[in-house]
């Protein structure tokens, strides 16, 4: 019983791991059946109708066989389990179909078998045939196996062939050959390598294959052309960038205010004597004759501490003569470094009084040999004075003793009580005064000569000094604020007043010429002050006349914006006409000046006559009956048009209610009553004709009494004279408004200037103000000094005659980006904002 | 200027006689107008010393057709005419100091090589020539260093600027080693004949080129491959390299107008010089590569700015004819112009300079007046008359008779935008008009 159930036992335990294995051994069984039929199919074919036969079968049905598994659908997949159907089922095979089915839902299939496994697997199979419920077509298909390997054995050599064959006509994908053809059929590598037996090496293969296949087909060569463009535009790409590298010079090249060519200079070597020396070679006969003589008395190019020779006597010199000069030398050099140290001790001394008295023996001990010199040897003597001299300029330049210092101060503070205190300021002052006192040699000569020169000098020279030069205040020299006033009058007396400095300055020694210079300076620009704030009638006529000529600068002032055509115009005017001469220039820049001028000329003539006689009119008393009767006649003119036109004014948004008689009436003694004291229509006359006035162009006094003739008090410069300098100004053109009673035109324009003038913003600017001012910063030497001169007009372009200047390279931008530092010229130029910032005292501005 | 304090001459006495000046605004009133007469005399004075024309180099014996510097002697000229005859000329003596029938039929191109020992010329009779600088010893043969026979007519000829090599241009663009016979490389894009080619002098591998099918092409010597095509109106006839920019060329046009183009932006020109009346045959740059000097068959030359679209010169005389070559001097001081009938004239660039060696107070206000000049150059009579050129008759009806067509063309363009659809018509700028396409 026992053995019974322990035999039943093991029986299950073994088909259970039939099972078990069998699990493991489909794909192996698998492989192994279709093994089988391959080769039966091979060997069918040998016979030669087989294969025939065959690919009908797969082309008719449509169910899935083992005999020619086809993959030509698209979504179509092998599954064992349809390969295991033509199976007839067996129990067996049925639970091994189940098992499959399981597999199935699981993903990945594993390895085939090893070798030794699928031998297992075998001999178990051999075991279940033994079995007495095993299936007969397990059984059988292992006979036919057998049979069937033993047929190939027996075929022996012509295998290869065949299978090559068939390859051809079948659709499964062999590594013997390979076939793209159909239509979405796609050859997929991995498949290649099913057929080799896994081995670990190349499962990292297929991966990668996998990894491969998801990458995109490498497409069609381009054709020639294209590819040839495609090479191009690379080209040109990189040349371009490549070529980008100059951009950065080339603009710096195009804002730089001064360029320099050759932009290689040559660096400038001083070669040294010796080498000049060496390589000179003496030639002609008397350069040798020269040559040798130097070289007999060994004359040195070069300065070392001893000559040739004085090192051959140093060499010659006995021991006892060697041991002697050390000893001098010795001496010599102990006596230095002791008054060396005297000297350092007595300069730490502090007492002042010590110092005080040292440098006063000293001053005296100089004193006696300047004396001693005077007699002896007068050329020392004048070195010596130049010394003093010199002391003095110091002394005058310093602050020294002149009651300024701390000490001095605190002095002048005790001077009250302290007799000491003031004595030591007077002191110091004496001193100032005689050290800053001209030494002067007494000489005879001199002297005469000297006031000879005063002799000289005319008194006028000092005196006389029209006050109306006070643009130069340089001319002036000491003014009294008397003189401030200009004027006839005042000139006349001005020498009387001139002479009050002088005496003054005879009186006070004290004040030193510092103080003076401050003095005057001060003076002058109380001068200039006073002019300014209150111009004399002279004063102003001049100021009047100044816009006048003043045109060329207001031409700068007054820009047009209006315009807003900015085209590019030609930069010449080409013309047939050739001009050769500075007059015919002048006629050309007069050209459009004249066309400009002409409409207006006929307006003018008969406009002029009336305008200069009420010109005269002004100055002279009214004397002809026409110019007052033409005045006259004007004012009334005028006057009528304004009172009829006021009557006349109709305005047509006022009520008409209004209008009505009583109410009418009303209103209009209401607005008379509140405008009574308002006679607008005189104010707007008198305004105008003092608007007309104005423009009129005034006369200019230019006399100068005195000059040429006799003048003083009392004396009155000829009639002659008097209309000889009274300069009458040309009319300016007519009044716009001259026909317009009820309008007063402003004439500011000037249009005698706007010929002259820039009616457009250049380009640069961004308005008209930075435009001015880089007019009205002068450039020349007489406004600026002579180095600010010399960078103002530092040309853009310097070349050197007689250089060849080479395209840059980039050897000279190297180069040029380590020294812009020393080449980088300053080159102030007149851009508008440095103008704006180099510009900053106020100036007169031109309009 | 002479209102300062004047030193008799030189700057050591001037010193000696320096005094000391005050500055102060108040002691010089009238700045301005008084710089402003200045300048206004300056530009009068510009225009009347004005005589540019130097000197009229004759020997030839037909129209001077092409023209090389010497590119180490300032006083070396070559010169190449349509009857095959070269001439080398020294400008100081003024006169030829050697002669060579070099070709049969025109030389149509040469070129100086950079050490400046020998030169190359290409002619008529399709074969390239490289001849020595020097004349031959005595009893020596004229005769070339080498000949190189090609199979067709050579229409141009250029040198590299550092290296033996250089480059020919006709059916095709060759590049040659100077040792070789046979082309290093050849370069073509299309078929057509190509009238001249031109090594950049800065970034010396690359080459410009222009064909008469209208376009001008741009080469990469290194990588052997043209690199972009720009196509005009009209055919170009020759172009040249900015010397100190190495990205802009200039083109001389058919159309009267010359194009400065930067090479990496090709769609539109930077610049579109016009003035001329008539086709432009030459254009050569300022070694300081500001300006640019161009030849043209109107009888005349013109000088411009880089950055101007007018001229700021204009040269002609009573006998000058087309003018097919023209040079601007490696020391910025003189151009020189090859022309029809047989003469090379030599001209300032700087038509009111005085040459020679100048003092330096003289300097100084010549400085003073240029920078016057400036700041005044926008006042309407200083503008007018520093604008004030003669012309011939021809020139400037011609001139007239152009603006007048401009300004239809101009008057009608605005009257067709007027009557179509706004935005249909769209403004297109001078620049872009002459710009056919662009080909990569």
């Amino acid at each position: 019983m026992s053995s019974a159930i322990s035999n039943l036992f093991t029986s299950t335990l073994l088909l259970m791991l039939v099972y078990s294995v069998f699990i493991q051994v489909m794909k192996g069984a698998y492989d192994v059946e279709r093994r089988h039929r391959q080769l039966l199919e091979a060997v069918s074919s040998l016979a030669g109708r087989n294969r025939r036969k065959l690919t009908e079968r797969t082309e008719a049905s449509a169910q899935v066989s083992e005999f020619g598994v086809s993959c030509e659908g698209a979504g179509e997949k092998l599954i064992l389990s349809d390969l295991l159907g033509p199976i007839k089922a067996s129990s067996l095979l049925g639970t091994v179909k189940k098992q499959l089915n399981r597999v199935k839902q699981k993903k990945a299939v594993e390895l085939p078998l090893s070798k030794r496994e699928a031998q297992r697997v075998t001999s178990v199979l051999a075991a279940l045939t033994t079995f007495p419920s095993v299936h007969q077509g397990a059984y059988d298909v292992e006979r036919r196996h057998r049979q069937l390997l033993e047929a190939v054995s027996s075929l022996a050599g012509r295998n290869r062939r065949k299978l090559t064959e068939r390859t051809e006509a079948s659709a499964q994908v062999s590594e013997f050959g390979v076939s793209c053809e159909g239509a979405g059929e796609k050859l997929i590598l991995s498949d290649l390598l099913g057929p080799i037996k896994a081995s670990s090496l190349l499962g990292t293969v297929k991966k990668q294959l996998n990894r491969v296949k998801q990458k995109k087909a490498v497409e069609l060569p381009l054709s020639k052309r294209e590819a040839q463009r495609v090479v191009r535009e690379a080209a040109y790409d990189k040349t371009s960038k490549a070529i980008t590298k100059w951009d950065q010079v080339v603009l710096q090249n195009r804002r730089a205010e001064q360029l320099v060519f050759p932009l290689k200079q040559e660096q400038l070597t001083v070669a040294s004597i010796e080498e000049r020396v060496t390589s000179w070679q003496a030639r002609t006969p008397l350069e040798q004759e020269i040559f040798s003589l130097l070289h007999k008395t060994r004359q040195l190019t070069t300065d070392p501490l001893l000559t040739l020779q004085e090192e051959a006597s140093l060499q010659a010199m006995s021991l006892e003569e060697a041991q002697q000069r050390r000893a001098e030398l010795q001496k010599a050099r102990a006596l230095q470094s002791y008054y060396e140290a005297k000297a350092r001790r007595e300069k730490k001394i502090k007492s002042k009084k010590f110092h005080r008295v040292l440098q006063k023996n000293k001053r005296r001990e100089a004193l006696k040999e300047f004396e001693a010199l005077k007699k002896s040897n007068p050329e020392a003597a004048l070195l010596k004075l130049d010394e003093m001299e010199k002391a003095r300029i110091k002394e005058r330049m310093s602050l020294k003793h002149q009651n300024k210092g701390k000490w001095a101060r605190s002095r002048a503070i005790m001077g009250k009580y302290d007799l000491e205190a003031r004595r030591a300021m007077q002191e110091q002052l004496a001193k100032n005064k005689e050290l800053t006192q001209k030494v002067c040699m007494e000489l005879e000569g001199d002297k005469e000569v000297c006031v000879a020169e005063e002799g000289l000098l005319p008194d006028s020279l000092n005196e006389v000094q029209p006050s109306r030069n006070v643009a130069n205040p340089w001319m002036l020299g000491k003014l009294s604020s008397e003189t401030k006033d200009s004027g006839i009058q005042e000139d006349l007396k001005a020498p009387a007043d001139l002479k009050e400095p002088e005496s003054e300055g005879e009186e006070e020694p004290v004040l030193s010429e510092e103080e003076a210079l401050l003095q005057d300076f001060e003076q002058r620009r109380w001068v200039r002050h006073c002019q300014k704030g209150s111009p004399e009638p002279q004063g102003a006529s001049r100021d009047e006349e100044l816009p006048e000529s003043v045109s060329p600068s207001q031409a700068a002032g007054q820009i047009n914006m209006e315009d807003e055509q900015k085209q590019e115009e030609p930069l010449l005017s080409e013309q047939l006409g050739r001009l050769c001469a500075m007059e015919e220039m002048d006629v050309l820049a007069s050209e459009d000046w004249a066309e400009e001028q002409e409409p207006q000329q006929p307006a003018r003539t008969e406009q002029q006559k009336p305008h200069q006689d009420t010109a005269v009119a002004e100055d002279r008393p009214r004397g002809s009956q026409t110019t007052r009767k033409t005045a006259k006649q004007k004012m009334i003119d005028l006057q009528a048009v304004l009172a009829g036109e006021s009557c006349m004014i109709h305005c047509p948004t006022l009520p008409v209610a209004v209008q009505d008689e009583g109410g009418g009436t009303d209103q209009r003694l209401v607005i008379k009553e509140a405008f009574a004291a308002d006679d607008v229509v005189a104010d707007f006359l008198k305004e105008k004709n003092k608007v007309e006035q104005e423009g009129k162009s005034q006369t200019v006094d230019l006399l100068l009494p005195g000059w040429g003739e006799w003048s003083g008090t009392g004396l009155k410069p000829s009639a002659k004279k008097r209309k000889r300098f009274l300069i009458k100004q040309p009319p300016g053109p007519p009044r716009k408004d001259r026909h317009l009673p009820h309008v007063i035109i402003s004439q500011k324009r000037n249009i005698l200037a706007a010929t002259h003038q820039v009616n457009e913003l250049p380009f640069p600017f961004d308005s008209h103000h930075q435009f001015e001012r880089s007019i009205q910063a002068p450039i020349g030497p007489m406004w600026n000094t002579q180095h600010a001169f010399q960078k103002l007009t530092a040309p853009h372009l310097i070349t050197q005659p007689g250089h060849i200047i080479q395209p840059i390279s980039n050897e000279d931008v190297a180069s040029q980006s380590t020294t812009s530092t020393h080449k980088a010229k300053p080159a102030m130029e007149l851009t508008p904002q440095q103008a704006k910032r180099l510009h900053q005292h106020p100036r007169k501005k031109v309009r | 200027m002479a209102s300062t304090a004047s030193p008799p001459s030189g700057t050591v006495v001037a010193a000696a006689y320096c005094v000391p000046r005050n500055y102060d605004p108040a002691l010089h009133p009238f700045e301005v107008p008084r710089e402003y007469v200045r300048a206004l005399n300056a530009t009068k004075l510009e225009r009347v010393f004005a005589k540019p024309f130097l000197a009229s180099l004759d020997g030839h014996r037909d129209g001077v057709n092409c023209m090389a510097k010497h590119p180490k002697s300032l006083s070396t000229v070559l010169s190449g005419a349509c009857d095959g005859e070269v001439k080398i000329w020294n400008l100081t003596k003024r006169q030829c100091i050697r002669t060579i029938q070099a070709h049969e039929g025109f030389v149509r191109g040469m070129c100086a090589r950079f050490c400046g020992t020998s030169f190359f010329t290409v002619g008529d009779d399709k074969t390239v020539k490289h001849w020595k600088m020097d004349g031959p010893g005595y009893g020596e043969e004229e005769e070339p260093i080498h000949t190189i026979l090609g199979k067709t007519v050579y229409t141009g000829i250029d040198h590299h600027w550092k290296e033996a090599i250089f480059a020919t241009c006709g059916h095709q663009v060759d590049i040659w080693d100077e040792q070789r016979t046979s082309p290093i490389c050849s370069l073509t894009w299309g078929v057509d004949s190509i009238s001249s080619v031109k090594f950049n002098p800065i970034e010396t591998y690359l080459l410009g080129s222009c064909a008469s099918d209208r376009n001008i092409v741009l080469y990469d010597m290194r990588q052997s491959t043209p690199l972009k095509k720009v196509i005009l109106d009209m055919r170009t006839n020759t172009l040249c390299w900015n010397p100190m920019e190495a990205f802009i060329f200039t083109a001389a046009n058919e159309d009267y107008n010359l194009y400065t183009f930067d090479m990496r932006f090709l769609e539109t020109p930077v610049m579109v010089h016009m003035d001329h009346v008539s086709a432009v045959l030459d254009v050569d740059y300022s070694p300081t590569g500001k300006e640019f000097v161009s030849a043209s068959f109107d009888k005349s030359i013109r000088i411009f700015p880089v950055d101007k679209g007018h001229s700021r010169e204009v040269y002609h005389t009573k006998r000058m004819q087309h003018v097919i070559s023209v040079k601007w001097s490696f020391d910025n001081k003189y151009i020189l112009c090859g022309s029809d009938e047989m003469n090379i004239r030599l001209w300032k660039a700087n038509a009111s300079e005085k040459l020679g060696v100048l003092a330096p107070r003289e300097k100084a206000a010549m400085n003073y007046n240029q920078k016057l000049k400036e700041k005044f150059q926008h006042h309407p009579q200083i503008k007018r008359i520093a604008r004030h050129r003669h012309l011939p008759k021809a020139i400037y009806s011609q001139a007239k008779e152009q603006r007048i067509m401009r300004e239809a063309r101009r008057r009608k363009d605005l009257n067709r935008r007027k009557h179509s659809k706004p935005g249909s018509l769209p403004f297109v700028s001078e620049k872009k008009k002459h710009v056919v396409a662009v080909v990569k």
